[in-house]
């Protein structure tokens, strides 16, 4: 058996060789590692005020002594952001379907989507929240509008951008919608499904912490608030580390979904 | 058995027009026949933009007809396509980049659900691809994905089979061997064929008949038989009978050139 460091990836199908493990983890852990011990020696060589900059160690503690007030927060949050990605992506991809098939169609639905994505959503959570109430409701409502527009687009462009030959061929058998969909749309469309959930991810965190911002419901934004009003600083900084985690797990997880989905694409090769 | 009067291809005074960007009309194919009988393998040779892919495609039911009478196999094109009846090969094999290559054979059988799934092994090994059944298309040579997308073609036993430039892209060599293959495949699967090319001489070897096409707008200037015995091999390239037939195309298709200059 092999050290971790030198794990040995299967093969991939092309027979690319992988990048080993270490050549990929090291450099950020490093370049990150240095940058919270440059921060550390700063703030203790400098005697900077802990209300302005409190050094790394001082956020790590913050974290270590009161972890459940994050994983909680954290939590509720996720679930916001993650449930507003799932409603919007579900239908953006159903209006993308019906846009694909019908210009008429795609013509009708952009112009209205269009105009979600203009319109600064924050500008809407008055009404949200009229609408859903102080809760997840319109946490999730507003992740979904950021989220919306992305999977939409790159999915109505992936649902058309199929390889003609590929389409004459399944033509020429009386393939139905549905058999040409199956076997040959949705699949296509795939890559550029992922690609919007790689840029929709983060933007649905955004979502979640803004409206709890706007309502003061639970979640980081209400921790970040609070922590604000009491000139905790290491606990505000711990929230922004935690909600850095999230969108690092988030998009690693898209992405490892991907490469398990998208083995035969070429954006996944390298 | 019973005599099959019935042709593969039966085109009568077909028109095709194309709408141009600017709002002028470009006629694509102006009062074109084409006969294509029951087994019989006839090519359709021409300079580029001709009309002949645009012909091909309104056999194979993917151009909706505006004009004179286009019978495929007795019936409509449509009707053709619901049969199971055509086989596609084009100049890029279209093969699905998920599929490995034994699946993408296999896909007209999975969408007409019916067929036989030996057949897809036994194609595998007709057109020597057998050991790069798991392999996907990404990882072939452009030759080694036409003789997928030519297995796919043949797959579900369809009775016409319709090739547009199917060679076109490949170099010479795996053009000299994939028309031997053809040529072989031909002979025992025994259906029609409608073979598009610019090539005179890959069209000699393969055809029973030339028909020789002239562009803007596409006219049959020249129908042309081919006087050499099956089956077919590249040594009959050089015998009298195929430099005297490639001779009578080429001849036909400058003929063309001069009424258009």
């Amino acid at each position: 058996m092999n050290g971790p460091a030198s794990s040995t990836s299967p093969a991939s199908e092309i027979g690319v060789p992988r990048t080993p493990l270490a050549a990929t983890v090291l450099p950020p852990v490093v370049a990150l590692s240095a940058i919270l011990l440059l921060w550390e020696a700063y703030v203790r060589l400098r005697d900077v005020k802990g209300y302005l900059l409190p050094p790394p160690s001082d956020v790590f503690r913050a974290l270590v002594e009161e972890p459940g007030r994050y994983t909680s927060a954290a939590a509720t949050s996720l679930t916001a952001a993650v449930g507003g990605l799932v409603v919007a992506s579900v239908i953006a991809f159903g209006l993308a379907v019906l846009m694909a098939h019908s210009r008429l169609l795609e013509r009708a639905i952009y112009p209205p989507a269009l105009l979600v994505k203009v319109t600064p959503i924050v500008a809407l959570y008055p009404l949200l929240a009229i609408w859903f109430g102080f809760g997840i409701g319109p946490k999730v409502a507003i992740a979904a509008l950021i989220t919306f527009f992305p999977m939409l687009v790159n999915a109505a462009v992936g649902l058309r951008s199929v390889d003609p030959q590929a389409l004459d061929a399944l033509r020429v058998l009386a393939a139905s919608r549905w058999e040409v969909f199956r076997r040959l749309r949705f699949p296509s469309s795939l890559p550029y499904v992922f690609a919007a959930l790689r840029i929709s991810v983060p933007l649905s965190l955004v979502g979640a912490v803004v409206a709890e911002f706007l309502s003061g419901s639970s979640g980081m934004g209400q921790l970040i608030l609070i922590a604000n009003g009491a000139f905790d600083t290491p606990a505000l900084f711990a929230a922004v580390f935690v909600l850095a985690a999230l969108g690092v797990s988030l998009t690693g997880l898209v992405g490892y979904v991907e490469r398990r989905v998208l083995g035969w694409h070429v954006s996944t090769g390298a | 058995m019973t005599l099959s009067p019935i042709p593969a291809v039966a085109v009568r005074g077909v028109t095709h027009r194309y709408a141009g960007a600017d709002g002028r009309t470009l006629l694509a194919l102006d009062g074109v026949d084409l006969e294509v009988g029951a087994g019989e393998f006839v090519s359709v040779v021409g300079p580029s933009g001709c009309g002949k892919s645009t012909l091909l495609r309104l056999v194979a039911g993917l151009l909706p007809s505006q004009g004179g009478e286009v019978s495929v196999l007795g019936g409509t094109p449509g009707e053709a396509q619901r049969a199971h009846a055509l086989g596609l090969v084009a100049q890029e094999p279209g093969l699905l980049p998920w599929r490995d290559v034994e699946a993408n054979v296999r896909l007209p059988l999975d969408v007409v659900r019916a067929g036989d799934p030996e057949r897809v092994r036994a194609l595998l090994d007709q057109v020597g691809i057998a050991e790069f059944a798991r392999y996907r298309p990404a990882t072939l040579s452009g030759g080694m994905r036409q003789r997928v997308a030519l297995a796919r073609a043949l797959v579900h036993r369809p009775r016409l089979l319709l090739m547009d430039e199917p060679f076109g892209a490949l170099d010479e060599l795996s053009r000299e061997a994939m028309r031997l293959e053809l040529l072989w495949i031909w002979e025992h699967e025994r259906i029609a064929v409608l073979f598009v090319t610019h090539a005179v001489a890959e069209a000699v070897l393969l055809s029973d008949r030339v028909v020789v096409m002239s562009g803007r707008p596409g006219r049959v200037r020249a129908v042309i038989d081919v006087p050499l015995p099956r089956p077919r091999s590249e040594a009959q390239e050089s015998t009298p009978a195929f430099a005297a037939t490639a001779a009578a195309v080429r001849a036909a298709l400058r003929s063309g050139d001069a009424g258009a200059a």
